[in-house]
């Protein structure tokens, strides 16, 4: 049976562009849905006030807040161990166990984030609030610790790469003229890799601003705007997630829309980023 | 061990930072399995899968099964199956068309839509997925709520990112004289795709595919949003409400009752944690054995 | 020891495979020595062992004895208690394929002499014209020093490594197959820079040109099965 070649072309095609369009589809009922609230003098608001649905005052300052506290702490926290692990793999590459450093990190990016927030429940917000001044224990601290133990596999494996791709040739030859190891890394290897790293940073960045789980159980879930890491604090992500049934046509369900397009347009501007970051890496020499 | 041949302090120092970072990394990791191995081995026995019900009579699906993480397994296990059997046909098409058909601008578009697509939060997409019922109850099916589903759907279009990106890949790597070959010897583009590209690209794919069942089996926000509950039993219809591992270990760190419910918990994370490491594996095994068989073959 | 570079027992590993097997020769101080042999023996895999840089590369491993002599004594090269880096400045290698750093001209020849401490502006600013000229490179960049290195053609390219190995003024220079990507001429330049450096400096050349070696060579070694052994 002779299967007509262009008609089968025309099915890829198709397929290829319904799943694209899909990132368009989200995009359109996320604007459809939480217009109204995106009109002129609503703006502000929104952005500004606290939420205080009884008395009228629908503002999402405080998820915001919560969002990007817990992520760039998250960052903080992350990078000086990713660095150092990278440079172990791709550096210092000892023979055995840098192979096998690299297998348990990427092992690691496979671990179901429900049950990082699981564990942090029980051993992490225990062990703060035993320990430190934080309430019950969920706060911005401690789902900033987990979602570092999420993102950290990720940096690692982004900043491993991005020091091995340095070529070999640059490496050698600085040995030959009398570079020590560490001043092949700080003179070579990361002045050239600083793009690599960026990538890593930001799709990091991504993952931890759009993680669900993690703030979920473990900061706390208050509506008030936290004024210390110490405090709980709640993210635009679990604040989606923590829909109790409301009614559909209340302002505090559209609200959770104007939620859902901010995250689309953070990560819109993050995936642009990194794609930016890769093709002015790719048209260097 | 450590490189001890080190004379300058510059170097000493990095190599030290370096280690200092791999054992804590590791360190940690070791406390929170330990963790979880601790206190869940003494809870994986038959009773936590099924409850007081016999296992044969929950396993034909004779008698409902309360207090045992049977329903929530098979409704995972559902899930995952369905979202799968959802995604592959568009997935792969999609990524068969980027590798082997596309080029310049219409590849570069595609492609950042697909990339854009990837980056979408989940709970993202889980709205998007609740939004679409909402939607659809209003306009055209009165009957439709959040379901098993609309969840499988949406997981569908969570990872069909993943799958568009690995087929491509696996695509783009077969060496040029490989490609030159099915050519030379008279296949038509399509007879190339089939009989020489996609086989040599199978491992690839194939790991691929392990990955994405991975991620839907983990995935809480999704489905969150779209129909799964605490409770429902056996999943008994598409159009129903369902239960779910992930979301199981989500509820009881919040909502447990008592001791027994917690240790149940903490099983249900060490399964999940074990299935995703499982699946993890399998589909770096495939990457291997497969290359190794072609190998043999050429 | 009166030789430049002696070498026993030395055993070569990529890896599981052998490259050289208990190989041992002497090399003479102040004259130009050459290797020659059939291709993918390991000729270049010598080269290595002297400035102990195959630690650079994952998986090789040598074993053995290298041991040459610098003014102020003799080194054992693969004693793990000498100070690596500041050998490698007294033991220059020019690598086969031309690897010029990231960095403009100036730069590539004037970062050995940063990393060894130099400062000085005028000093290396000096010495790195020095050193082009050595190399027989000066006239053709000396206009442009700031441009990028690797926009250099393959044979400048080379020129300006083996700038870069002469700028530290080392005494003892390592030198890959140096000619194989020039072309005649260029070639006939850095034959005469290599004849030149040889009254001063201990030299060790790789070449597969029998000719070449016949010019150039005071010593004379065939490297063949494993095996390396003087010839006259």
């Amino acid at each position: 049976m002779k299967i007509p070649e262009a008609a089968v072309e025309r099915l890829f095609f198709l397929a290829a562009l319904f799943c694209a369009s899909l990132a368009l589809f989200i995009l359109v009922f996320m604007l459809v849905l939480g217009r109204p609230l995106l009109t002129g003098d609503f703006l502000p608001r929104l952005l500004t006030e606290p939420w205080l649905p009884d008395r009228g005052l629908y503002g999402i300052l405080p998820m915001l807040v919560g969002t990007v506290s817990i992520a760039l702490l998250a960052l903080l926290l992350a990078l000086p161990m990713s660095l150092g692990c990278a440079v172990l793999i791709s550096v210092i590459r000892p023979p055995r166990f840098g192979p096998l450093l690299e297998r348990v990190v990427e092992f690691l990016t496979g671990m179901p984030t429900v049950v990082i927030g699981f564990v942090g429940v029980f051993l992490l917000v225990p062990l703060l609030r035993e320990n430190l001044d934080a309430g019950s224990g969920r706060c911005i601290l401690a789902a900033a610790i987990g979602l570092a133990g999420l993102i950290a596999p990720t940096l690692i494996l982004f900043f491993s790469d991005a020091f091995a791709r340095v070529p070999a040739g640059w490496r050698q030859a600085a040995a030959a003229l009398g570079c020590s190891r560490s001043q092949i890394f700080f003179r070579i290897i990361l002045p050239h890799s600083l793009r690599g790293l960026a990538s890593g940073v930001v799709l990091a960045l991504g993952r931890a601003v759009g993680d669900t789980l993690i703030a979920l159980m473990l900061a706390g879930n208050a509506v008030a705007v936290p004024h210390s890491v110490l405090s709980p604090a709640r993210t635009l992500t679990a604040h989606i997630a923590m829909l109790f049934a409301a009614d559909f046509e209340s302002l505090e369900f559209k609200i959770i829309f104007a939620c859902g397009l901010l995250l689309y347009l953070v990560s819109l501007l993050l995936t642009l980023l990194i794609r930016g970051l890769e093709r002015r890496g790719r048209c260097r020499i | 061990m450590p490189d001890l041949k080190i004379r300058d302090g510059g170097t000493l120092g990095l190599t030290l930072f370096a280690w200092l970072s791999a054992f804590t990394l590791l360190g940690l990791v070791a406390v929170v399995l330990g963790f979880l191995l601790l206190k869940g081995w003494p809870a994986l026995q038959p009773g936590l899968l099924f409850g007081d019900t016999p296992p044969l009579q929950a396993l034909l699906l004779r008698r409902p099964v309360f207090d045992g993480l049977f329903p929530a397994l098979v409704g995972t296990l559902a899930l995952v199956l369905l979202a799968m059997a959802i995604a592959i046909p568009p997935g792969l098409a999609a990524g068969i068309y980027m590798a082997e058909y596309c080029r310049g601008r219409t590849k570069r578009l595609l492609g950042l839509l697909f990339d854009i697509l990837a980056g979408i939060p989940s709970i993202v997409i889980g709205l998007f997925g609740l939004s679409l019922t909402i939607f659809l109850h209003r306009h055209l099916f009165p009957g439709l709520f959040p379901c098993l589903l609309i969840s499988a759907l949406s997981l569908a279009c969570l990872v069909l990112p993943y799958l568009i990106r690995t087929t491509q890949a696996a695509l783009e790597e077969i060496p040029l004289r490989i490609r030159l070959g099915g050519a030379a010897l008279g296949a038509s583009r399509l007879q190339n795709i089939f009989l020489v590209l996609l086989p040599q690209a199978l491992k690839g794919i194939g790991s691929g595919i392990l990955l994405a069942t991975g991620r839907c089996a983990e995935d809480t926000a999704v489905i969150m949003l779209t129909g799964v509950v605490a409770s429902a039993g056996i999943p008994n219809s598409l159009f129903g409400n369902y239960e779910a591992l992930p979301f199981y270990i989500f509820y009881i760190s919040s909502q447990y009752a008592d001791r027994t419910e917690l240790q149940r918990g903490y099983g249900a994370a060490l399964i999940l944690l074990l299935l995703c490491a499982l699946l993890f594996l399998a589909s770096r095994v495939v990457r291997r054995r497969l290359t190794r068989k072609f190998l043999y073959h050429h | 020891m009166k030789d430049g570079i002696r070498i026993e027992n030395l055993s070569f590993y990529y890896g599981e495979r052998r490259v050289l097997d208990r190989v041992a020769a002497a090399f003479p101080a102040r004259a130009v020595s050459a290797v020659v042999g059939p291709s993918g023996q390991g000729k270049s895999t010598l080269l290595l062992a002297v400035n102990r840089i195959w630690e650079e590369i994952p998986g090789a491993r040598a074993e053995g004895s290298v041991r040459i002599r610098l003014a102020g004594g003799e080194l054992e090269v693969n004693d793990p208690g000498i100070d690596l880096p500041a050998m490698r400045r007294r033991v220059g290698l020019v690598f086969q394929a031309p690897n010029p750093l990231p960095m403009s001209i100036f730069r590539n020849l004037a970062f050995p002499l940063k990393v060894a401490g130099i400062r000085n502006k005028t000093e290396v600013a000096s010495r790195v014209e020095k050193a082009l000229k050595q190399a027989f490179l000066w006239d053709e960049v000396a206009g442009r020093l700031a441009e990028d290195a690797r926009k250099l053609s393959g044979g400048q390219q080379q020129r300006l490594c083996i700038a870069r190995a002469l700028v530290l003024e080392p005494e003892i220079l390592l030198l890959d197959e140096p000619t194989s990507s020039l072309d005649a001429a260029a070639a006939g330049i850095i034959e005469e820079l290599i004849s030149g450096l040889g009254k001063r400096l201990t030299l060790l050349l790789v070449s597969h040109s029998e000719d070449q070696v016949a010019r150039l060579a005071d010593k004379v070694f065939r490297l063949e099965n494993g095996r390396l052994a003087a010839t006259a």
